[in-house]
C-alpha cells in the first residue's frame, strides 16, 4: 500500500503565499474550503479594494456558504484568539482584514456584498452587464436554468424560415434528407446543438464549412486524436519487445503477402524498425494489434498461420515460431500495453466520408442560422441562458492576443481568482480563465489559485472534463505559471477507512493521468484522525439474492449504527433514486425515520394528477379527457355508469356544454346528480370569470370550492400546493401557462422532505458530494444506468495543444447505410470517459464516510458451479469487482441467501377508490378584516353592459385638445385682449404643438387651420367672448375641485366658471365635437343629454362650496354651438 | 404625512418623488377633510416631478421652441440613434440588440442630466463601453437638435434657469416631498424657485420613538407568511390601523405576496363566482398591461396579422373570453382549437385559420372577416392609422368581448386606449411604417406600460423598498432584510464612467454610497410608524442567509405572533376538516346498448386488448386529449400518406402482371405523379407545413421509398390486389364493426394473402396470446375470411416501408407466398413456437377477438394495462383511469 505523510502543514502553509498562483490538488477530507478561506482572508489583507479578491465557486449554495464563513470568521476576530492550531491561522488572518478594513473605511461586515464571491456563472453575468456593448448583451436579462424551450422554439422557427432564406436551403434540404425527413429529428438535432453552442461557435469562426481549411481543421482534430492514441502505445511498448515486434511482424507480414494479400498484417512486410507514433502509419498499428490480439482485444493463444506464423519445420520459422511465442508470453503482463493497442485496433482513419463530411457541413450551416434565431428568441423573451452569459462575458473579454483592459472597463481590478472545485470546469469555462489573465505578466501581484480533486470530478453531464484539471495540473494556464501543490492529510475519515479506500481504488482506477481521455490516477492520503482501524468498511457480497434481501441488508446496517452510536448521521447514497427499489419501503416498514433529499417526484401524488386535470379543464373547454377526469376525481366520484349517461351519446360537444345541458341531467342515478349539479356549478361558474384572476389562484380556488383539499392527506396537500407555486411560477415568468409544459417541469419536481429530526439521510451520491457522514451505506452497486440511445450526433471534446480544445463531431448515419467508423468511434470515446467518471463516483460515494462505510451489492451466479457472472459493464460493482470479486467468490461459496420463510411479503395493494360524500358542503371561510374605507377612489364604471371599444378621430381629438388649450390661455388675459390678428400669429405654435403628437403632414396644415378658424370664430361669437370674457367675477379656468359624492371621491377640473352680473355661478365645459350635416340642433341635444351627468357632478361640487344659483353650460368651439341649463343637483340614487 | 398635510395650501405646490406618494397625499388630505367635515374642496396641488416638470414646460412654451418627448417617443428616438450608430462589423457575428441597448443608453442619459456629468469629460475617452455612449447621446442630441425636439431630463436641466418659468406657473411655496436622493439637478431647480421668489421647503418628517423589533424566518415563504398573520391580527383588533409592509423585492414576488395577503386578509377569495368587494390592502406594484389578459388576449388577436403565428399562440386566442359571441361560439372556437392541435402544424397563417373555419363548419364572422381587412390595409401607413385599423380589427373580432368587464378589466381597456394614443404619438418621430413594426411598436409599448388598477383607499399598504419615501403607517414591518440584498450591491450604469458617477455622487455606484443610502432607507423606516418589525430570511432556496448587519444591533423579539393563524390558508383549513372519504369499485360501464355499428373498428379490439378501461374511455366515453403533435409531419401522418399514394397505385396497377410490365422509367413516372397527387390533397390539411423545401424533401423521400417498395413487390410471385381499404363490415362477438383492411392480395393458388403497411417497426410477436399487442392483422384475417364462405386467408403480413428496412414480416399456411413471410414453424418470432400453424392461429385468433368484443360490449372497464410501462405510455385517457392512484407508491423510473 502506497502511504503518505499525514501532516502536511508545510503545503498548506505555502497555498497562503499571496505572491504566487497555485494549482491545489485536495482529496476528499483534505479540508480544502477552510484552506481556500484562509486564502481569501490573506489576499483581502494585500488589496486595495476587497473588490479586487474573486473567488468562483461550483453552486450558488457554496457561494452563500463561503460567504457565510468568511464573515463567521471577520466575526471571530473579534474574539480572543482559540487554542487550535488550523483555526488560529484563520483567526490571525482575519485579524489582519479587519486591520485593513479600518485603514481603509470598507465596512466590509456592514457591506458584505463587497466579498466578491460568485459562481461561474455569476462572474459571467457581472462582465457581461459591465460591458455591454463589448458583450453585446445590453439590457438586463433573465438568466434561465433550463433553457429547453428557447432552444425548442429556435429549432422550430428554423424550419418555419425555410422557405423564406433561400441561402440556408440547401443544407437544409442536405440535413433533412440525412434523416429522412424528420422533422422532430431534425429539430431534437437542432436543440441539442444549441444547448452547447459555446463549443461549436468557437470552430465555425474558423471558416465558412464548406470551404477546404475548415474540413482540414475538423480533420486534423481527428489527427491530432489518433497521434494521441499513436504515442500512448508506443510509450507503452516493453523495450523488450521492440525488437522481436518488428521482427516477427515483418516476417508474418511476408508470409501472408502471397498468401492472402487482405490480411491487415501484410501491411507489416518488410518493416525494419516499428512505425512511426503518427496518423499516416496508422495502418501500420493496426496491423501489429491484428497481429497479436483477438477479435476481443485479448492476446492471442499462440501465433499461427492464420496470423502469419506458420508451423513449418524450417529452422527459420521455427526460430520465428519460438520467438513468437516468447513474445507473446511477455505481452500477457504488459496490461497497459494490450489496452492501448486495442484502442488503436478500432480507431478509424482520421478522415470523413464524403457523404459524413457532407451532412456535418450541412447542419453546421444551419447552426449558424439557428443560433443567430435564437439570440432573436431570447431577446424577445427577455432572458438569456448560461451559455449566452459565458460566450457575452467571453466576447467582452476580447481574445487572448488583444485582451480587453479590464482595470478600465470594470469598476474594480481583478487582481486574484480563486477557483474551487477545479476539476469540475468546463473547456469553455477554462478559455474564459485563459481570457481573464491574458493580459498577467509573472510577479504583478496578480494571483490564480485553483483548487480541486481530480478524483472527484463527477460532473460530465454538466459538460465538466476533469482534462481541463489535468492539464493545469500538468502544463499550467497560458499565461500563469501554476505551482502544484497536493494536500494529503485526510480530517474526515478514520484510518480504517483511509487504508481501505488506499488499498482499493489503485485497482480501481486507471494507472496515471491522461488529459484527453479524461483518465485520472489514484492520489493516496492519509489519515489525520489517530483513531482504530479495525473494521471500518463492510462489503455485504450477495448473491443472486430474493427481491427483498438487498434492502433487507441495508435496514440491518441502519439498525445496527443507530443502535451503536445514538449520535451519529447515517447516510444511504445511491447512483440513482431508482436504484432505492424498496429501501424506503423497508426503513418505513422497520419504523426508522428517514429524510430523503430530492427523492419522492410530485407526480407520483394523485392530487397533483388531479390539478393538472383541473388546470388543463379550466384552460381548455374542449380538452374532455380533463373534464372527464375532474368529473372522475375524488371531490366529484362519478360512476363510469354516470359519465356514460352524461357522455356517451354526445362524442362531439365540449364536456362543459354537456354540464349545462339540464335534459341531460335526468339520465344520471340520483348520487350523481347530487354530485354532478355540486361540482358542475362549481366549474361553470369558474368558467364564467376566465381571466380575471391569475391563473393560480383560479385553480387553487375551485380545487378549494370542489373540495379538492379534502381529499387528501397533509403530504399529498402539500404536493399540490408544489404544484400551484410552480403554476404561479411560470405566470410570473411569462403570464401565459402551457400545461403540456407544466406538466414537464413538474417532472423535475419532488415532494419536500418532512420537517424533523430523522437521522438517517437517503440521497444521491451527486447530493452528497461536500458533504459527510459517521455512517455511509451505498446499496445497489450492481445496478448500471439505462443505456443511451443513438445520438444524433457523436461528440467529444477534448485538451488539444497547451490551451487549446478539439471539438471532435460526427452525424448519426443514415439508417439505410453503414455506420462510419467516426462515429462509433466517439461514441466508444465517449463511452470510456462516462466509466471512468462512473469509477470516480465510487470515489465520491466511499469518502463520504467518517467511521464506517457499508457497501452493498448482489451478483448472478455463473453457469458453471463456483462462478460469478461479471457484474453488469456500467455498473459501480464493475468497477470494484477486481477488489471485489473474492468476496463474493466466498459468499457464492456460503451461500448466504436468507430463507425464503423470512422474506417479507408484498402487501395487496388496496383496490378501489375513495371520494368526498355526496352530502359534502363547502365551510364559509373566515371573515374578511380591516376597515372599509370612508370613500372609494374615482368613478364608477358603467358596469351595466359590456363595451364596444373604439379608437377613433386620432386628428379630431389632437385639435380639440389644442383648442382647449388656446381657450384657457384667451381667457385668462381675457377675450377682450384677442384679435384675429393675434390669433393667426400662434399658427407656428398650433403646427408645432399638433406635429408633436403624431400628426401627419397631410393633415397637419388642415388642422392648423381648423384650430385658427375656431379661435376666430369664438372670439367674433358673442357667446364665445361672454364666455371668454375678463369681466366676470370669480373667474377660473381648470379649477380643480374634489369632493365625495355617492361615496366616491371625485376630482374634476372645471374648464371655465365665473359669476355673472346676476351672480349666477356659471360652470362651462368645452367640447371637441364636431358634426357635419343639418340637423345640428339635434347634435347639441344629443351631447348635452350625454354630457349632462358629468355637469351635473361638478354643479354638485360647487353647490357644497357655495350658496349662488348655478348655471351649466356645454360649449362648443369648432361648431360654435352652446347649451346651458339648470343643473337639478339632486344625489344619485341607486 | 402629517408634516406634508401641515404645508398642503393653497398657495403651495407638492413636488413628489413618485405617483405614489403623490396619490396618498391626495387621498389623506381627503379623509382629513371628510373626517373635519368638508363635501367639497379645492384639490391641493400635489403633482409628481416628472408630471410637474412637463405641466411647466407645457404651460411656458408659448413661443415655438423645441417640443418636449413623451417617453415613447424619446424611447423611440433613442432606438433610431442606437441603430444608426451601432456599428455592425462587416461580418459581426452578433450584433447587438437595439431596443435594449437603447433602453440602457437612455437611463445613462437620464443619469449624466440628472447627476451633471459632461460628456466632455475625458474619462469617457477610457473604455469602449463610455466612447459608445458618448457617440450615442451625441447622435441624439443632434437628432433632437435637427427636428426640434427636447427630452425630459434635458427639461428639468432648462429649469435650473429661473428664467424658464413663465408668469403664472408656479405657486407661491414649493414643497418637495421623499426625495431621499437629492441630484445636482434637483438642487439647482430649487435654487432657481428661490430666486423666483418661491418658498421652497423639503418638510421634515416628525421623528417619532417607535418600538422595534426584529425577526428571523427561515424561509422568504414563511416570512412573508408571518408579515400577513401580523396585519391580520392587528386588524382584527383595530381595524383602521395604517399599516405598512415593505417587500425589497416586490418585484419579483408581486403575485406571491398578493395571494398570501388575500388569503390571510380575505380568506377565501379565490373561490370562484364570489365577487371580492373590497381588499384591505393595496400592493404598490404593477405589471405590463400586456400581462393583463383582456389586453393580453388583444395583442394576440393583432399578431394574427402577422405572416404567421404560432399555434399556441392561436389556440390561446381562440379561447379567449374576451372574444365576441355567446358560449355556444365560444366553445366552436375551443374545438377548432381543438383539432388544429390535431393537425400539429406549429404555425398557421390568417389565411388557413379563416378557411379552417369554414371548412369545418364553425362559422365565426369576425375570424373570417380578417383576411379580407388584412389586405385592405396599405403596406405601409403612419402610426396613427395603424393605430386606427388596429382598433377596427378588434372591433371585428368583438373585443372586448359579450361579457360586463370588471373594474379592473375596463381600465386595462381605457390603458389599452391610452396605447393606441401614444402609438399615434411615435408618429411624430417616424414616418410610415409596415404592419410588422407598428406591432412591434405597440407591444413594446404595452411591455413598458406598467398598468397598476386604481388603488382604493386600504389600510394597509404593501410597497416596494423604494416607494416609502414620505410615507408614514401606524406600524410597519419590513421583509427581506438579509445580507444578500441589504445593503445591495451596487450598480453602476456601465455606460459611463465608474469614476465619473462616484465623483457625482451616485449612490448606486459605489458600495459605500450603497450602504449609505441603505442607513438613511433604514432610519426613514424607523421612524415612520410607532411600531416597526424588522425581519429577514435565514435561507433561500437552499443558499444560507444572515440578518443584514445593519439590523443585527436591535433587540430581538421573540413572540409577536402566534406562529399560523388559523385562517392561514383556507386550504389549508379544508384539508385538515376533511369528512371520511367513502369508498368505490367502479371497473364496469353499462353494458353496450344494442347499436347497428359500433365505433373504433380495430383500434376498438386493439385497445380493448391493450387495457379494457382505455378502450370503454376512447369509444365509450369519446376521450380525447388536445395535445399538440411533435411534429406536423409525425409517424402518422407520414404512415397515411405511404398508405395512400399505395392505394392509388394499386387501384391503378392491379396486378402483379401489370407492376411487371412497366420499365423503370414508366414505374417512377407513374410513382412521381402518384406522389404528387396525394401530397396536394394533404397539402389542403397541411398548407404550413407541405410548402417548399419540406414538401419537396418529402416528395423525394416518398418517390425514392414506394419506388424501391414496388421493385421489391416485382420480385414476388404473381398475385393481385383485390381490396384496397374497402370498409367491410363485420360482426365480431356481439360487435358490428367496420374494418379497412390496407390491402388483401389473391395469390396464385386462389387464397388470400392480407397487408397492413407500416412505416415504422412492426411486431409479429404482438399477434399472440389472450391479449395480442397488434390484433389488426388477426382482425382483417377474420374479416375477409368472413365476408364470402370458403374463403381462404392463406397468410398475412406487414408490409413494411422503412427507409433501411422495406420488406414483409408475418405469418403464412406455407413458405414462399409473399417475400421472407414463413410458416410459424420456421418463423424466427418465439411466441410462433406455441401454435401449431397457420390454421390453429386462426382459430385462436376467433377465440381472443370474440372475447375482446364480448368483454368491450359487457361494459368491462377494468383499469388493467397488458403492461403498465409500455401500454400505458403514450396512453392519452391516462388522467381518466387514475393509474396513478395504483402507482402512488411506486418511483417512475427514470435515469440519473
Ligand atoms: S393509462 Fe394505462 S391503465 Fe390507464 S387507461 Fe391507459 S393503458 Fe389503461
Amino acid at each position: 500500500m502506497i502511504r503518505v505523510a499525514a501532516d502536511d502543514t508545510h503545503v498548506r502553509r505555502e497555498a497562503l503565499d499571496v505572491g504566487r498562483s497555485f494549482i491545489v490538488q485536495a482529496p476528499a477530507g483534505s479540508g480544502k474550503t477552510e484552506l481556500l478561506i484562509q486564502r481569501f482572508l490573506a489576499l483581502l489583507a494585500t488589496v486595495a479594494f476587497p473588490e479586487e479578491v474573486v473567488a468562483i465557486t461550483f453552486t450558488r449554495k457554496a457561494t452563500a456558504e463561503m460567504r457565510g464563513r468568511v464573515l463567521l470568521a471577520l466575526d471571530a476576530a473579534d474574539r480572543p484568539p482559540p487554542a487550535d492550531e488550523h483555526a488560529r491561522r484563520t483567526y490571525t488572518l482575519a485579524r489582519a482584514v479587519i486591520q485593513r478594513d479600518q485603514d481603509r473605511g470598507w465596512a466590509l461586515r456592514a457591506n458584505p456584498s463587497r466579498l466578491r464571491i460568485h459562481t461561474i456563472d455569476g462572474l459571467c453575468a457581472r462582465l457581461a452587464r459591465q460591458m455591454p456593448w463589448l458583450s453585446r448583451l445590453a439590457g438586463d436579462a433573465l438568466p434561465v436554468e433550463d433553457a429547453g424551450e428557447y432552444y425548442r422554439e429556435a429549432a422550430r422557427r428554423t424550419l418555419a424560415l425555410l422557405e423564406e432564406g433561400a441561402p440556408f436551403a440547401p443544407p437544409v434540404s442536405a440535413l433533412l434528407a440525412h434523416l429522412d425527413n424528420d422533422l422532430a429529428r431534425f429539430e431534437s438535432m437542432i436543440e441539442t446543438m444549441l444547448a452547447r453552442r459555446d463549443q461549436w461557435l468557437k470552430v465555425l469562426s474558423k471558416g465558412r464549412p464548406d470551404e477546404g481549411n475548415f474540413r482540414r481543421e475538423l480533420e486534423s482534430a481527428l489527427e491530432r486524436t489518433v497521434n494521441d492514441s499513436l504515442e500512448e502505445v508506443d510509450a507503452a511498448i516493453p523495450g523488450l519487445l521492440r525488437q522481436d515486434l518488428v521482427a516477427v511482424g515483418s516476417y508474418a507480414g511476408e508470409n501472408l503477402r502471397l498468401l492472402e494479400a487482405e490480411n491487415p498484417v501484410v501491411r507489416l512486410a518488410g518493416i525494419t524498425e516499428l512505425p512511426q507514433p503518427a496518423h499516416p502509419q496508422l495502418d501500420a498499428w493496426r496491423a501489429l494489434a491484428s497481429l497479436l490480439l483477438t477479435q476481443e482485444g485479448v492476446p492471442r493463444k499462440r501465433l499461427n498461420k492464420s496470423v502469419g506464423i506458420p508451423a513449418d519445420k524450417s529452422p527459420h520459422a521455427v526460430a520465428m515460431k519460438d520467438r513468437a511465442k516468447a513474445l507473446l508470453a511477455v505481452l500477457s503482463g504488459e496490461q497497459q500495453f494490450i489496452a492501448a493497442l486495442g484502442t488503436v485496433r478500432d480507431m478509424p482513419d482520421p478522415k470523413y466520408g464524403d457523404e459524413q463530411w457532407a451532412v456535418l457541413v450541412a447542419l453546421l450551416e444551419v447552426l449558424r442560422f439557428s443560433s443567430g434565431l435564437l439570440r432573436l428568441v431570447f431577446a424577445e423573451s427577455g432572458r438569456v441562458d448560461f451559455v449566452e452569459l459565458l460566450s457575452a462575458a467571453r466576447r467582452a473579454l476580447g481574445d487572448e492576443e488583444t485582451p480587453t483592459d479590464l482595470a478600465l472597463s470594470l469598476d474594480y481590478r481583478i487582481a486574484h481568482i480563486l477557483v474551487d472545485e477545479f476539476q469540475d470546469t468546463s473547456h469553455s469555462q477554462f478559455q474564459l480563465l485563459n481570457q481573464l489573465t491574458a493580459g498577467w505578466i509573472p510577479d504583478d501581484q496578480r494571483t490564480l489559485f485553483l483548487v480541486g480533486d481530480p478524483m472527484q470530478s463527477i460532473y460530465r453531464f454538466r459538460e465538466a472534463d476533469v482534462g481541463v484539471f489535468l492539464r493545469a495540473w500538468h502544463k499550467g494556464l497560458r499565461h500563469v505559471r501554476l505551482n502544484r501543490l497536493a494536500l494529503t492529510a485526510n480530517f474526515r475519515s478514520t484510518p480504517g477507512i483511509i487504508d481501505w479506500v488506499n488499498g482499493t481504488f489503485p485497482q480501481v482506477f486507471p494507472h496515471a493521468d491522461d488529459e484527453s481521455s479524461g483518465a485520472v490516477g489514484y492520489r493516496p492520503c492519509a489519515s489525520a484522525l489517530g483513531e482504530d482501524r479495525g473494521n471500518a468498511v463492510a462489503l455485504h457480497a450477495l448473491v443472486d439474492p430474493g427481491p427483498d434481501q438487498a434492502a433487507q441488508v441495508v435496514v440491518e446496517c441502519v439498525k445496527e449504527a443507530l443502535s451503536k452510536a445514538p449520535q451519529e448521521s447515517i447516510a444511504i447514497l445511491v447512483r440513482s433514486r431508482t436504484h432505492l427499489g424498496r429501501i424506503l419501503e423497508r426503513l418505513d416498514a422497520g419504523g426508522i425515520a428517514h429524510r430523503g433529499v430530492e427523492l419522492r417526484p410530485v407526480l407520483t401524488t394523485p392530487a397533483v394528477h388531479d390539478l393538472l386535470s383541473l388546470t388543463r379543464a379550466l384552460t381548455h373547454p374542449a380538452d374532455r379527457v380533463a373534464w372527464l377526469a375532474v368529473l372522475r376525481a375524488p371531490w366529484c366520484g362519478l360512476l363510469l355508469a354516470d359519465l356514460a349517461a352524461l357522455a356517451e351519446a354526445e362524442p362531439a360537444r365540449c364536456v362543459p356544454e354537456l354540464l349545462a345541458d339540464p335534459s341531460l341531467l335526468p339520465c344520471l342515478s340520483p348520487d350523481g346528480q347530487k354530485r354532478l349539479v355540486r361540482v358542475a356549478a362549481v366549474m361553470l361558474g369558474a368558467m364564467a370569470e376566465r381571466g380575471r384572476k391569475a391563473l393560480r389562484r383560479q385553480v387553487e380556488g375551485v380545487w378549494q370550492a370542489l373540495g379538492g383539499p379534502a381529499c387528501v392527506h397533509r403530504d399529498a396537500y402539500d404536493d399540490a400546493l408544489i404544484c400551484l407555486d410552480l403554476i404561479e411560477q411560470m405566470e410570473t415568468e411569462s403570464q401565459v401557462v402551457d400545461v403540456d409544459v407544466l406538466a414537464h417541469r413538474l417532472e423535475a419536481l419532488y415532494a419536500t422532505p418532512v420537517a424533523g429530526d430523522a437521522r438517517v439521510e437517503v440521497m444521491t451520491i451527486h447530493k452528497a458530494k461536500g458533504l459527510e457522514f459517521d455512517t455511509v451505506i451505498v446499496p445497489a452497486l450492481e445496478r448500471a444506468p439505462p443505456p443511451e440511445g443513438k445520438r444524433l450526433l457523436a461528440w467529444t471534446q477534448r485538451a488539444a495543444g497547451p490551451t487549446g480544445t478539439d471539438l471532435l463531431l460526427a452525424p448519426l448515419p443514415r439508417d439505410d447505410l453503414d455506420e462510419p467508423p467516426v462515429y462509433d468511434f466517439l461514441n466508444r470515446a465517449e463511452e470510456s470517459k462516462r466509466q471512468l467518471e462512473s469509477a470516480r463516483l465510487l470515489y465520491v460515494a466511499a469518502t463520504r464516510a467518517r467511521r464506517r462505510l457499508h457497501l452493498v451489492g448482489s451478483a448472478a451466479r455463473g453457469a458453471e458451479a463456483g462462478t460469478l457472472r461479471r457484474p453488469p459493464p456500467r455498473s459501480l460493482l464493475a468497477h470494484l469487482w477486481p477488489a471485489a470479486q473474492a468476496e463474493f467468490l466466498r459468499a457464492e461459496a456460503a451461500d448466504n441467501r436468507i430463507p425464503a420463510a423470512s422474506r417479507i411479503q408484498t402487501d395487496e395493494r388496496p383496490t378501489g377508490s375513495w371520494r368526498l360524500p355526496s352530502a359534502w358542503v363547502l365551510p364559509q371561510p373566515a371573515p374578511p378584516v380591516g376597515a372599509r374605507p370612508l370613500f372609494a377612489a374615482g368613478p364608477a364604471e358603467d358596469a351595466s353592459q359590456p363595451i364596444i371599444f373604439e379608437w377613433a378621430g386620432f386628428s379630431v381629438r389632437q385639435v380639440g385638445t389644442v383648442v382647449h388649450d388656446r381657450l384657457r390661455l384667451i381667457a385668462e388675459e381675457g377675450a377682450e385682449r384677442w384679435s384675429a390678428a393675434r390669433i393667426r400669429a400662434t399658427a407656428p405654435w398650433v403646427r408645432r404643438a399638433l406635429a408633436a403628437e403624431g400628426m401627419s403632414d397631410a393633415q397637419l396644415e388642415d388642422s392648423v387651420e381648423t384650430v385658427l378658424d375656431a379661435l376666430t370664430a369664438v372670439l367674433t361669437d358673442p357667446t364665445g367672448r361672454w364666455i371668454l370674457s375678463a369681466g366676470h367675477q370669480e373667474a377660473e379656468n381648470e379649477l380643480a375641485l374634489s369632493g365625495v359624492l355617492d361615496g366616491r371621491l371625485v376630482s374634476v377640473y372645471i374648464d371655465r366658471t365665473f359669476v355673472d352680473g346676476d351672480g349666477v355661478r356659471w360652470i362651462v365645459d368645452y367640447k371637441s365635437g364636431r358634426h357635419e350635416g343639418a340637423s345640428q340642433d339635434d347634435f347639441l341635444d344629443r351631447e348635452r343629454e350625454r354630457y349632462a351627468p358629468q355637469l351635473e357632478r361638478y354643479a354638485r361640487l360647487m353647490a357644497n362650496i357655495e350658496h349662488r344659483p348655478i348655471s351649466v353650460g356645454l360649449y362648443l368651439p369648432l361648431l360654435g354651438g352652446w347649451r346651458c341649463w339648470t343643473p337639478s343637483l339632486k344625489e344619485r340614487m341607486d | 404625512m402629517q408634516a406634508l398635510l401641515e404645508v398642503l395650501r393653497e398657495d403651495a405646490t407638492l413636488i413628489t418623488v413618485n405617483r405614489r406618494l403623490a396619490r396618498a397625499v391626495i387621498n389623506a388630505h381627503a379623509e382629513r377633510g371628510i373626517a373635519a367635515g368638508d363635501r367639497t374642496w379645492r384639490t391641493p396641488d400635489v403633482i409628481p416631478f416628472a408630471a410637474w416638470v412637463e405641466r411647466i414646460w407645457r404651460q411656458t412654451d408659448h413661443a415655438p421652441g423645441a417640443a418636449l418627448l413623451r417617453p415613447a417617443q424619446e424611447r423611440l428616438l433613442w432606438e433610431q440613434v442606437v441603430g444608426e450608430n451601432a456599428p455592425a462589423g462587416e461580418d459581426e457575428e452578433t450584433p447587438l440588440e437595439v431596443a435594449p441597448a437603447a433602453r440602457q443608453a437612455s437611463r445613462a442619459y437620464a443619469i449624466v442630466n440628472a447627476w451633471n456629468i459632461s460628456l466632455d469629460a475625458r474619462e469617457f475617452d477610457f473604455s469602449q463601453e463610455s466612447r459608445v455612449f458618448r457617440n450615442w447621446a451625441r447622435g441624439f442630441e443632434a437628432c433632437c437638435a435637427r427636428d426640434g425636439w427636447l427630452d425630459a431630463g434635458r427639461a428639468a436641466t432648462a429649469l435650473c434657469d429661473r428664467r424658464s418659468f413663465a408668469e403664472g406657473t408656479l405657486r407661491r411655496r414649493a414643497v418637495f416631498a421623499g426625495f431621499d436622493i437629492v441630484t445636482p439637478q434637483l438642487e439647482a431647480i430649487r435654487n432657481a424657485l428661490s430666486a423666483r421668489g418661491v418658498d421652497v421647503t423639503q418638510p421634515t418628517p416628525s421623528r417619532r420613538k417607535a418600538v422595534i423589533t426584529r425577526r428571523g424566518f427561515d424561509h422568504p415563504p414563511t416570512e412573508i407568511g408571518a408579515a400577513a398573520a401580523w396585519v391580520r391580527k392587528t386588524l382584527r383588533d383595530a381595524p383602521t390601523t395604517r399599516i405598512g409592509v415593505v417587500v425589497p423585492e416586490l418585484h419579483r414576488m408581486r403575485a406571491q405576496v398578493e395571494r398570501v395577503f388575500d388569503e390571510y386578509l380575505v380568506p377565501g377569495s379565490a373561490l370562484p363566482d364570489r365577487a371580492v368587494e373590497y381588499r384591505p390592502f393595496n400592493l404598490s406594484f404593477g405589471q405590463p398591461v400586456s400581462r393583463v389578459p383582456v389586453v393580453g388576449d388583444a395583442l394576440l388577436a393583432l399578431k394574427l396579422g402577422g405572416a404567421r403565428s404560432e399555434l399556441a399562440a392561436v389556440g390561446r386566442l381562440l379561447r379567449s373570453p374576451y372574444l365576441s359571441g355567446d358560449k355556444q361560439a365560444q366553445f366552436a372556437r375551443a374545438a377548432l382549437d381543438a383539432r388544429l392541435r390535431d393537425v400539429g402544424e406549429p404555425e398557421i397563417s390568417l389565411r388557413t385559420l379563416a378557411a379552417r373555419f369554414g371548412r369545418s363548419g364553425l362559422h365565426d364572422p369576425g375570424f373570417e372577416a380578417l383576411p379580407a381587412l388584412r389586405e385592405s390595409a396599405p403596406r405601409q401607413q403612419r402610426l396613427s392609422a395603424w393605430a386606427e385599423f388596429f382598433s377596427d380589427w378588434l372591433g371585428r373580432l368583438g373585443w372586448p368581448g359579450g361579457r360586463v368587464l370588471a373594474s379592473e378589466e375596463f381600465q386595462a381597456v381605457e390603458a389599452f386606449r391610452g396605447l393606441l394614443d401614444e402609438l399615434a404619438g411615435m408618429g411624430a418621430v417616424i414616418g410610415p411604417v409596415v404592419f410588422d413594426r407598428a406591432l412591434a411598436l405597440l407591444l413594446g409599448l404595452a411591455e413598458e406600460h406598467v398598468f397598476q388598477p386604481r388603488a382604493e383607499p386600504a389600510p394597509v399598504q404593501i410597497l416596494g423598498a423604494l416607494e416609502t419615501a414620505g410615507l408614514s403607517f401606524d406600524k410597519i414591518w419590513i421583509t427581506g432584510l438579509h445580507d444578500g440584498s441589504w445593503p445591495p450591491s451596487p450598480e453602476p450604469n456601465p455606460l459611463l464612467p465608474v469614476t465619473l458617477q462616484r465623483r457625482a455622487g451616485l449612490p448606486q455606484a459605489s458600495p459605500e454610497g450603497q450602504l449609505e443610502l441603505a442607513r438613511l432607507r433604514l432610519a426613514g423606516w424607523l421612524e415612520s410608524a410607532d411600531q416597526v418589525v424588522l425581519s429577514y430570511a435565514l435561507s433561500e432556496k437552499d443558499e444560507p442567509l444572515r440578518p443584514s448587519s445593519l439590523i443585527t444591533a436591535i433587540d430581538l423579539d421573540q413572540d409577536e405572533v402566534a406562529s399560523d393563524s388559523p385562517a392561514a390558508a383556507f386550504g389549508a383549513l379544508l384539508q385538515s376538516e376533511a369528512p371520511s372519504l367513502e369508498q368505490f369499485h367502479d371497473q364496469r360501464g353499462p353494458a353496450l346498448a344494442e347499436t347497428r355499428l359500433t365505433r373504433g373498428g380495430a383500434a376498438l379490439i386493439e385497445d380493448q386488448s391493450a387495457c379494457p378501461f382505455r378502450a370503454f374511455a376512447r369509444w365509450r366515453l369519446g376521450a380525447r386529449a388536445v395535445s399538440i403533435a411533435d411534429s406536423p409531419l409525425d409517424d402518422r401522418v407520414r404512415g397515411n400518406l405511404v398508405h395512400a399514394i399505395l392505394f392509388k397505385l394499386w387501384s391503378e396497377i392491379q396486378t402483379h402482371a401489370a407492376l411487371s410490365s412497366l420499365t423503370t422509367e414508366a414505374l417512377r413516372e407513374r410513382v412521381s405523379s402518384t406522389v404528387d397527387e396525394v401530397l396536394a390533397q394533404e397539402r389542403r390539411y397541411r398548407p404550413e407545413t407541405l410548402r417548399g423545401m419540406i414538401a419537396e424533401a418529402e416528395r423525394e423521400r416518398l418517390c425514392q421509398l414506394v419506388e424501391s417498395w414496388l421493385v421489391l413487390e416485382r420480385k414476388r410471385s404473381p398475385f393481385s390486389v383485390v381490396a384496397r381499404e374497402e370498409a367491410l363490415e363485420t360482426e365480431l362477438g356481439p360487435l358490428t364493426l367496420s374494418i379497412r383492411p390496407d390491402r388483401v392480395d389473391r395469390l396464385q393458388s386462389g387464397d388470400y394473402f392480407v397487408l397492413d403497411y407500416k412505416t415504422g417497426r412492426p411486431q409479429v410477436k404482438g399477434w399472440f396470446g389472450r391479449r395480442p399487442d397488434d390484433p389488426q392483422l388477426a382482425v382483417y384475417t377474420l374479416v375477409v375470411e368472413a365476408g364470402d364462405e370458403g374463403r381462404e386467408v392463406a397468410g398475412a403480413a406487414y408490409a413494411t416501408l422503412r427507409r433501411g428496412g422495406l420488406g414483409f414480416a408475418g405469418l403464412a399456411a406455407s413458405e414462399g407466398l409473399v417475400g421472407g413471410v414463413t410458416t410459424l414453424a420456421a418463423s424466427r418470432v418465439e411466441a410462433s413456437k406455441t401454435v401449431a400453424d397457420w390454421k390453429s392461429l386462426k382459430n385462436d385468433w376467433r377465440e381472443t377477438l370474440d372475447a375482446l368484443a364480448a368483454s368491450f360490449a359487457s361494459g368491462e372497464a377494468r383499469v388493467d394495462p397488458k403492461s403498465p410501462h409500455s401500454t400505458c405510455s403514450h396512453c392519452q385517457v391516462k388522467p381518466l383511469c387514475r393509474i396513478f392512484e395504483q402507482r402512488a407508491n411506486e418511483t417512475a423510473e427514470s435515469g440519473e
